[in-house]
């Protein structure tokens, strides 16, 4: 399942946009791929569908709690251990784009455990 | 990994079919050769050379322009071609913004002249250094920077040492295959941010290359007897090759030719390893087969990528040989005396005041004692890595024969010189190694980010 979404995301990204924003000049969300355990933290991995955006911005929450700015790189980076997640209790994060003073809409939710079993 | 490693198989595809950059449209390729370097000394044994590092610009198959760092302006860098016991000299430039060294990977010479911060300054912008010594070892050697050898080496700077001895093989075709990647942008550019996946299995590309090329096509006469060096180069990426409807005989490794050649259907090759293999080409002309990079697991998943296309090679219009066979047998190796295990070294890796790190003994370099040994005194270390992914283990300056994987004893029949081998994650590998040659040697994890990341250390060899 997990390689037809990539698959799509490959195509949309290649084929039907021309990296500079939705049909209306919005920019478009990243989509969040992937939230694991590794080394006792936890590691993102997400598809960037905005090719020229200045940044990624992920927002994390822990357990119920409030999203908050967890971290922010570079816009052609796909992936990033959060070290700041390491206790043992359900984290959910989503992502946006930043272009400019511009942001794109929050991608997907994912949600996991840094203490979970492999 | 899946993720990313499904990506980065279906960008290589794309860049390479659905641009349109198939090399087969508008006649045949020239083959990928790697450009020797010119000996500027008549005298038949010294083997003079001048290299530069420089910036350049090269063009990988997004079909753009990407800045690099190349030797004498191409990527791989010139092949240094002698033979066993003739005298080397490199003449070096750094032309580059910044401060830079050059190891000679599996060399054994004396420490001055091995490129490491441990024995020698680095060249700064604009500075030189003569390097000189004697080249002991007949095989294939490379050469790449000690310094910032993550960033560097993934910037292009990398080349090869072919040593000739008297034991060489008779053989139809020989080829020098360079296994390397990068990771291009869509602007063309190299990534200047080192993100964490990056760091945790080395920087691995989206385009696969040989001898500095995507995809290319090698020429081959069936029935001919082909012998293959190969080196990889790559910062993270290890290798499994293979090659449908034929099967790799290895007749050597790092340090030299093999006593008891063996066959594999797999050749699994990483960072900093070489492997001297031999095979008969078989099919009918115009007939190709697809060298491929099976998936291998080095630990965080990186098995469950797919397969991916690295070459192709075609059968040319030549008639068939017949009548060819492969090597079986290559002189002894002195085999270094057993002893019970002088040293243990424990490869990990983990989260240090939130950053990612790599220790050796729960130290990062340069805060890891140093090891010390008498000179041309013998050493066994065992090297446990008790974190989540292989390492591959390069010792300088000596070769090091392995007694053991796992606990399983290596067989007597096969015995080879190695400087690189692959400690599997949660495994353990016992070595033995004689240390001829004073000075301070390094020994690292080949992974460059997991070196640059600490997981490096010092031998001190007395006098």
């Amino acid at each position: 399942m997990k390689i037809i979404v990539t698959a799509l995301a490959i195509f949309m990204a290649a084929c039907s946009s021309d990296g500079h924003g939705g049909s209306d000049g919005a920019l478009e969300a990243p989509m969040l791929m992937e939230v694991v355990p590794m080394q006792g933290a936890l590691h993102l991995t997400w598809m960037n569908m905005q090719a020229d955006a200045d940044s990624v911005e992920a927002e994390r929450k822990m357990d119920t709690g409030a999203f908050e700015q967890a971290f922010l790189v570079p816009g052609t980076v796909d992936n990033r251990m959060d070290t700041a997640a390491m206790d043992d209790m359900p984290y959910t994060y989503r992502l946006r784009a930043k272009k400019g003073a511009e942001y794109s809409v929050f991608s997907n939710e994912m949600t996991a455990n840094p203490q979970a079993a492999p | 990994m899946l993720t990313l490693t499904i990506r980065t198989t279906a960008i290589l595809i794309f860049a390479l079919l659905a641009c349109g950059s198939d090399p087969r449209e508008g006649g045949p390729p020239a083959e990928p050769v790697l450009m020797p370097a010119t000996d500027e000394n008549p005298d038949p044994n010294v083997v003079e050379i001048s290299l530069e590092a420089r910036e350049s610009r090269k063009r990988y198959a997004t079909g753009l322009d990407t800045a690099v760092w190349t030797y004498n302006g191409s990527i791989p860098g010139p092949l240094i071609e002698g033979r066993v016991g003739d005298n080397l000299i490199v003449h070096f430039n750094n032309e580059l913004p910044e401060e830079t060294t050059i190891h000679w990977h599996g060399i054994r010479l004396p420490a001055a002249m091995d490129g490491t911060v441990a024995m020698q300054s680095p060249v700064p912008p604009g500075g030189t250094f003569e390097y000189e010594f004697e080249l002991q070892d007949a095989g294939l050697f490379w050469f790449h920077p000690h310094v910032r050898s993550d960033v560097q080496v993934e910037k292009g700077l990398y080349g090869l040492i072919q040593v000739v001895g008297t034991e060489e093989p008779l053989v139809d075709e020989q080829r020098i295959l360079v296994l390397d990647d990068v990771r291009v942008l869509a602007d063309g550019s190299l990534p200047t941010y080192l993100d964490d996946e990056s760091k945790m299995l080395g920087r691995q590309g989206n385009i696969l290359l040989i001898n500095g090329e995507a995809m290319p096509t090698f020429r081959w006469q069936a029935g001919a007897l082909q012998r293959l060096q190969i080196v990889n180069v790559a910062n993270g990426r290890f290798f499994n090759l293979s090659l449908p409807g034929h099967t790799w005989r290895v007749i050597g490794t790092d340090g030299g030719f093999i006593p008891k050649p063996y066959d594999s259907a797999r050749l699994l090759v990483s960072p900093g390893e070489r492997y001297d293999v031999a095979l008969i080409a078989t099919g009918e002309p115009g007939e190709e087969v697809t060298l491929m990079n099976e998936p291998y697991e080095r630990g965080h998943d990186t098995g469950a990528a797919p397969p991916m296309p690295l070459a192709r090679f075609v059968v040319n219009e030549a008639p068939s040989l017949t009548g060819r066979t492969l090597p079986t047998a290559f002189p002894e190796l002195e085999r270094l005396p057993d002893r019970s295990t002088d040293h243990e070294v424990v490869l990990d890796e983990g989260i240090l005041g939130g950053a990612l790190v790599f220790t050796i003994n729960g130290e990062t370099y340069p805060n890891i004692p140093v090891i010390t040994v008498p000179a041309r005194e013998v050493r066994r270390f065992e090297v446990r890595n008790v974190s989540e992914m292989d390492h591959p283990f390069h010792v300088h300056g000596t070769f090091f024969q392995v007694l053991s994987t796992n606990g399983t004893a290596t067989p007597l029949d096969a015995l080879a010189n190695k400087d690189t081998v692959i400690v599997p994650q949660m495994g353990s590998v016992e070595l033995v190694s004689r240390f001829d040659e004073p000075g301070r040697w390094m020994y690292h994890c080949h992974v460059f980010e997991h070196a640059e990341g600490g997981m490096m250390g010092e031998i001190d060899v007395g006098e």
